[in-house]
Order: C-alpha cells, then sequence, then structure tokens
C-alpha cells in the first residue's frame, strides 16, 4: 500500500526527467519527431490516404508527381503516397511485432539458459549458434518458397534469426546477476529460482535489453523491405516500401519517382528510430549518461 | 516448344540433375570477354535440355534450332516462309509419303562424320520408342516409319497424309536431326551436352547462371558468319535486360513492349528499338481437374470477372491486342472478333449459382515485370467478383517443373508457349494423354480429338483454318482458357549490327550481321 502510494510521483518524475533529457539532446528529439509522424502517418494511413492503395487505373500509370498524385502513380497506376502510407502501417507492424516476439522468445531462453538447469545451457546456446550461423537472407530466400511469401513468414524470419541474438545477451546478464549477493542471499532463504528470475534479476537486466530492441527496430523496417524487395515478403495487394522499391527499380528507365517514394520513407524510419534509439541508451543507460 | 518444359518425367529429373552437374564440370573453362568479333544476347534463363526429345525453355528452343540441322526450317526475316536447311531437296507432293535428299557434305563436330539419311531416320523414328520418353512424342503420332533409300535420301512414311507433320513438326523444333552415332554412344539421349552438332558455331563454355558461350566451328564449310562467338547472357527479368543493355552489356534483347515508348523516346545510346509481333499465345489456365474448380460455372465466371484488354493496356502500353484463340492474327484458324468480354455481373450470378461465393483460388506465374504486372490486374479483377486471388509467382524453372503433386494441385496458371504459325502446333497438346503433363488445364472431349484429327489430314488451309477456329471456341467454351495476347515485344539491339530473326523476333544466331 505504501508503496503505490509513495512510487507514482517519483515514477512520472523520473520519466518526464528523462524525456527532457532525451529532448535536449538534438538527436533524441529528431528521432522523436521523426518516429512520432511515422507512427502518426501509419495509424492514420486510413484518413491520409487519397486513394485507395490497391485501386488500379492503367492509363494513369508511371505518371509524375502532381496535385492528384503528390508522389505519382506506378505501373497499375496506384497512387504512390497512399501505397507509401499503407506500406508504413506494414513496416511498422512488421517491426514492432518482430521485435515484441524476439524479445519475448530470446528472454525466456536466455534466463534459462543462464539460471535454469545446467544441462539445458549446452543445448540452448548450441542452438542459439547453429540458427545466427545462417544470413538472415539466404535463410529467407530458402524458407521463403516452403512458406511462402507473406507477412507471417517475414515476421517468422526475423524473429528466429533475432531471437539468438537477444537470448545470448539475456543468458550473459543473468549468469552477472546471479551471481550477485542479494541473488544468493534469496536462494539462501529458499525462493524458487522462477521467482527470483521473475521478481529480482529481470527488472534488473530489461532496461538494456529494450533500448537494444529499440535499436533494432530499424533494422527489421529494413529487413522486412528487403525481403519484400526480393519477393519473399508481403505480397500485392499489400504495400511495402520494398515492392515500392521493386517497382522502382524494374521501371526506372520510365520513371525514377518510384525509387524516391520506396527510399523516402525507409531512410526516414531507418534514421528516426537509429537516433531514438542511440539517444535513448544515452539517456538511460547510467555507464553512458553525460555527468554521471 | 513451350517457354520451358523442365521437369515433365520422373526419368526428366533425374537427368536434370545430371546435367548440372556435367554441365558445371565440363563446360567451366573460364570467361570470355566481350570484343568487337562477340555478339551478347540476352536470354531468359540457362538451357535445360538441349536434346529435341525434352526441349522445353525459350533457350532450349534458341540452342537447338541453331546448333542442329533439320531438312527445312522457318527462315529469318518479316514473313513466315520455309527455307530448305540440311535437305537439298524435299518432295511434299504426296503429303503421306515425304521424299527428301540431304545435301552432302555437312559434317558433324567431334568426329562423328557425315549427316545422312540414317541420322534422319534415327532422330525421327527414335520419338516413338516409349523407353525415350519423348516430351515431344504428340507431335509424332503420324509418323509411320523412315525409309533410307540412299546415304542422303529417304522417305518419311505417315499414316494418314498431313501438312501439319511438315509445318508443325519437321521444320520445327522437335524436326532437329541429331547424330545417330553420337546418341548411341551417349546412352541414346542427351541434356545440355550434346556431343555433335553441325553449324557454322558449337558449344563452347557454359557457366550456369552466368553465361553459355558459343564459338566457331572450325568444321563448317556452308556460308561464312560476321561474329567469332555468341555470349548468352541470361537475365530473366526484360527490364533488367534493358538496363544490361543500356549499360553496354549486352548487343541484342527483348524487352517489353510496355516499354517501347520510352525506349522510342529515350533510347540507349547507340539502340535500335523495333516492335515485333510475335505469335507466342499467353493464356491463362484454369484446371478443371481441380476441385475447386471442376464448376464450369466457376471457370466461365473467372473468365467474365477478368478484364483482359487491362491487362494488355497495362503489359503492353496498348500495342499488343486480346486474343481470340491459340492462332494469331493473320494466319490460318484466326478467329475474327470473338474476344471475350467482361461481364461481371454476370460473373457473381454464375458464382452465386455454383454456391462458390467467397472462393481462393491461386494464380501460378513465371516471375518478371509483365506477368507480375497481368497477374496484380487479375487479382483486382476476381476480387470485384468476390474472388480472392493469391499470387504465386515462380522463377521459371519452378513455374514449368510438374510433378503428379504439383499437377493435382494446379489452379489457375499464366502462361506463354512459343508459337507455331500453324495453330495445330499448340492444339493438338490438349487431349487427355497430355494431362498430366502438357494440358494442365485438364481439358479432355472426344469431340475435340475428332476435330483434331480431322485438322491434321486436312491439306486445305481454309477448311483447315475453319476446323482450328471451332476448337478455339471449344476450348474458350470449356471455361478452362482465358486466350490473353499474341504477345508483341521489342527488338533492342545495337546499330552496329544487322539481327537475324524470325518474324516473331527469335534469334537465328547465323544470320547476324555487322553493319559495315
Amino acid at each position: 500500500m505504501s508503496v503505490t502510494e509513495t512510487n507514482p510521483p517519483a515514477e512520472r518524475g523520473a520519466f518526464l526527467d528523462g524525456f527532457l533529457r532525451l529532448m535536449s539532446d538534438p538527436m533524441g528529439a529528431i528521432g522523436v519527431v521523426l518516429v512520432t509522424l511515422l507512427v502518426l502517418s501509419a495509424v492514420f494511413a486510413g484518413v491520409l490516404s487519397p486513394y485507395d492503395p490497391a485501386a488500379i487505373d492503367v492509363p494513369s500509370k508511371l505518371q509524375a508527381p502532381s496535385w492528384e498524385h503528390w508522389l505519382g502513380t506506378d505501373q497499375l497506376g496506384r497512387d504512390v503516397l497512399s501505397r507509401a502510407l499503407y506500406g508504413g502501417q506494414i513496416a511498422l507492424s512488421v517491426a514492432l511485432i518482430s521485435t515484441a516476439l524476439a524479445v519475448g522468445f530470446g528472454v525466456i531462453l536466455g534466463m534459462i539458459a543462464g539460471f535454469g538447469p545446467k544441462w539445458l545451457d549446452n543445448p540452448i546456446v548450441l542452438a542459439f549458434d547453429t540458427v545466427r550461423a545462417y544470413p538472415v537472407i539466404i535463410l529467407a530466400l530458402a524458407v521463403g518458397p516452403i512458406f511462402g511469401a507473406g507477412l507471417n513468414t517475414v515476421i517468422g524470419i526475423l524473429v528466429v534469426t533475432s531471437v539468438p541474438y537477444y537470448g545470448r545477451i539475456v543468458r550473459t546478464s543473468v549468469i552477472a546477476a546471479s551471481k550477485a549477493d542479494y541473488v544468493e542471499a534469496l536462494m539462501a532463504m529458499g525462493m524458487s529460482r522462477a521467482r527470483i528470475l521473475a521478481r529480482h534479476i529481470l527488472p534488473n537486466i530489461i532496461g538494456p535489453i529494450l533500448i537494444l530492441a529499440s535499436m533494432d527496430i530499424p533494422v527489421f523496417i529494413a529487413a522486412e523491405a528487403g525481403l519484400s524487395f526480393l519477393g519473399v515478403g508481403v505480397k500485392p495487394p499489400q504495400s511495402s516500401w520494398g515492392l515500392i522499391l521493386d517497382d522502382g527499380y524494374k521501371f526506372i528507365r520510365q520513371t525514377y519517382w518510384l525509387v524516391i517514394a520506396g527510399s523516402v520513407p525507409l531512410i526516414t524510419a531507418t534514421l528516426g528510430f537509429t537516433f531514438l534509439g542511440e539517444a535513448l541508451r544515452d539517456t538511460f543507460d547510467p555507464k553512458l549518461r553525460r555527468g554521471v | 516448344m513451350f517457354h520451358s518444359k523442365i521437369g515433365k518425367l520422373s526419368k526428366s529429373y533425374q537427368r536434370a540433375a545430371r546435367t548440372v552437374a556435367v554441365a558445371s564440370c565440363v563446360w567451366a573453362t573460364g570467361l570470355v570477354g566481350a570484343s568487337a568479333e562477340t555478339l551478347r544476347i540476352a536470354v531468359p534463363s540457362d538451357p535445360g535440355y538441349l536434346d529435341p526429345a525434352y526441349w522445353g525453355s525459350t533457350v532450349d528452343q534458341f540452342l537447338i534450332d541453331n546448333l542442329y540441322p533439320r531438312l527445312a526450317k522457318y527462315a529469318p526475316g518479316d514473313e513466315w516462309t520455309i527455307e530448305l536447311d540440311a535437305a537439298k531437296s524435299v518432295d511434299l507432293s504426296d503429303p503421306q509419303h515425304i521424299k527428301f535428299e540431304l545435301k552432302p557434305g555437312i559434317m558433324w563436330t567431334g568426329g562423328y562424320g557425315e549427316l545422312t539419311a540414317e541420322d534422319v531416320e534415327f532422330s525421327l523414328e527414335r520419338h516413338l520408342d516409349p523407353d525415350l520418353e519423348s516430351g515431344v512424342v504428340t507431335e509424332f503420332e503420324l509418323l509411320e516409319d523412315v525409309e533410307v533409300t540412299g546415304t542422303y535420301t529417304g522417305i518419311i512414311h505417315l499414316s494418314e497424309p498431313s501438312t501439319t507433320f511438315w509445318t508443325s513438326t519437321l521444320v520445327y523444333t522437335s524436326g532437329a536431326i541429331i547424330s545417330k552415332k553420337a546418341a548411341e554412344e551417349a546412352g541414346g539421349y542427351f541434356e545440355a551436352t550434346p556431343v555433335a552438332t553441325t553449324g557454322p558455331y558449337k558449344l563452347g563454355t557454359f557457366e550456369p547462371g552466368n553465361k553459355l558461350v558459343l564459338e566457331l566451328n572450325p568444321d563448317w564449310t556452308g556460308e561464312p558468319v560476321d561474329f567469332d562467338q555468341i555470349v548468352l547472357l541470361p537475365i530473366g527479368d526484360e527490364n533488367a535486360a534493358e538496363l544490361a543493355f543500356a549499360a553496354g552489356e549486352i548487343d541484342y534483347t527483348r524487352s517489353s513492349a510496355g516499354n517501347y515508348d520510352t525506349l522510342v523516346a529515350n533510347p540507349p545510346e547507340g539502340a535500335v528499338v523495333k516492335l515485333a509481333q510475335t505469335i507466342d499465345p499467353l493464356f491463362l489456365g484454369i484446371s478443371q481437374t481441380n476441385e475447386k474448380l471442376s464448376d464450369i460455372k466457376v471457370r466461365r465466371a473467372i473468365q467474365l470477372a477478368l478484364d483482359i484488354p487491362t491487362v494488355i493496356q497495362a503489359t503492353t502500353s496498348g500495342y499488343g491486342k486480346q486474343a481470340t484463340g491459340f492462332v494469331a492474327e493473320g494466319l490460318v484458324g484466326h478467329r475474327d472478333g470473338e474476344a471475350l468480354t467482361r461481364d461481371l455481373d454476370k460473373a457473381r450470378d454464375l458464382l452465386a449459382e455454383a454456391g462458390a461465393e467467397g472462393l481462393t483460388v491461386r494464380l501460378d506465374y513465371v516471375n518478371n515485370t509483365e506477368r507480375d504486372t497481368a497477374a496484380q490486374i487479375m487479382q483486382a479483377n476476381l476480387a470485384e467478383a468476390g474472388i480472392t486471388l493469391e499470387l504465386n509467382g515462380q522463377d521459371e524453372g519452378t513455374f514449368w517443373s510438374l510433378d503428379e503433386i504439383r499437377a493435382a494441385d494446379l489452379q489457375l496458371h499464366l502462361k506463354a508457349w512459343t508459337g507455331n504459325p500453324d495453330g495445330y502446333y499448340t492444339m493438338q497438346y490438349f487431349v487427355e494423354d497430355q494431362i498430366g503433363y502438357w494440358n494442365w488445364e485438364g481439358y479432355a472431349s472426344d469431340d475435340y480429338v475428332a476435330l483434331l484429327h480431322e485438322a491434321r489430314i486436312t491439306v486445305d488451309d481454309t477448311a483447315r483454318g475453319e476446323i482450328y477456329k471451332k476448337m478455339q471456341a471449344m476450348l474458350e467454351d470449356s471455361g478452362s482458357f482465358v486466350f490473353v495476347s499474341q504477345e508483341p515485344t521489342v527488338i533492342l539491339h545495337r546499330d552496329t549490327l544487322e539481327p537475324g530473326i524470325l518474324p516473331d523476333g527469335r534469334p537465328v544466331f547465323h544470320a547476324f550481321r555487322k553493319v559495315k
């Protein structure tokens, strides 16, 4: 009771303090603005899009930007701006879902490897290393035709190839934390290993993991675009920045606008999330915090 | 014949595996750079089978047509004409017994001696051998035997008089003559490594996925050629080939008719741009053997829901024309003014009658720019009728591979076959025996077979043309065929050369000339 009564003002203060420090960093401010714009444009794509992104209008194909079509049209006469906005939905969905699942599975497996039964450690680490040995693109090209192209395949590939990364980090952190005096004391008091993990170790290691995850979001966005470009990712009539880029490459001699329309949001998202992630790390990592 | 014929028979799979291994080892002998005497041509893929019994892909056809002799062949130029090739003379006065005399002195490479009538006998009769499992056996149904009457002379005996055997088989790719001695030494067949060819060029190096080089045949004593070597570069997408041409990496390619306006307005430096009309039928097949599509109402609904003129406008910028059948305009048997028209309301009604609302079907197609564009429009068209179309773009090899599992799972398939000036050639494949092989639509009709039989023994062009029209109408009425177009294509070549091409743009390598 007393905890819930006394802590919230302190948490709000810490959050506000952190946010202000984030915004005082130019890189952080740019990251916040870009990411906010991207998220808003994706969330409100249905409202902002002037056309149905799948509406075909062949007589209007490959048009340059105009008042009717701000980013021009593609080879089927579809409005590129609308497709780019809906592509943002796909990109963010893939990135957030993949990140959440990769972190989730990575944390669980990493904690089991680091603090679970000893006999489980080696097989899990071996599995991590085996999966990490495969380059993502090669794995995608091998797996894609088996499971079929699509959002689920993309997410599956990204999660499978990212879990070992998080799992390895979590395992190392858990092993380090498990040697702390307070953990040994809790174990001596008879607290179960699962409870110690959930209540005491996880809260201590999750912060840096989440910051790492935020820095991986642009990687996932670019990966989704890359896999769609290669034909393993999103399938028509859905839109994706990678598909727009693919069309742009195919029709580069007719128009360069498709390449620009596919590239700009991709670059913006990558920069925005990278700036934000790095600023978050600088702000909340005590070792890197300026003045500490 | 078709744009690919890989994986037709189980035996063929084993051959394919061996082909890749052998080809990699035997031909991988190093790079051959471009020079003033080198002609670089973009082709859609690597070759698969260079045995005339198993050929399938466009590149197989290019190579078989250019490396093996036939009695006669279609000549390069703007009109479909036939010229003698290995034959000095051919007597077609009796369409059931075709007499021929070979030119003396045509030598096989590899020291396999001179081309003789025995080679002709072997090359044609082998297709009838069930052990060979010839993929084009259908084309040889009328062949009884080849009688060798001399070193260079013989008579081809047919079971019935036929004009189509000459136009569709003997002068076409499957009519290629191979060296009996070389084939027998190789075990009766070969894949991508024929040991004996004739003509001005012979196979040089082959790097799968990279290039295939044809070099001068030192034993060739016929008309000289202008280029010392020909390099075939596999570039699957025509737009990518166009970029390679613009970058100076190739000298001749075909490109999409949809790019014609851009190419004319802004041609790559030193380029000549031409528009050619092929006779290759592009069509959507609808497999009636699939449970989802077994009801003719469903198939008719799909036919009526499609907006083919829009597909053609998008893929050819209006330079194509909606097809009315397998026979191109101007050829015997072309159907005038009978193209399918869209009727969305009727399509919805048919689906409702069939109880197939909410149908989801899959469309397989070769994943290049043109096909992908067409597939996306078809997807949007069918969505308006309430049908979900899942797009399944595949590379050429995968698309044309057909084993029992895939044959049973075929649904919709957008494909182009290599055309022949005689429509019989294409239409002979839609018979029951070909289900699971080339008849992906699963079409089977006794009436159709009767017409097919009547067509092949009908010598009079007008009468045969009328039969072809009926056959095409039957195919369309089955709901299993949507004729899209006979694809136009853009020819892109350097202004320093004059390409030797058939009327539909297929290259005849020895006929390429340097511009003096």
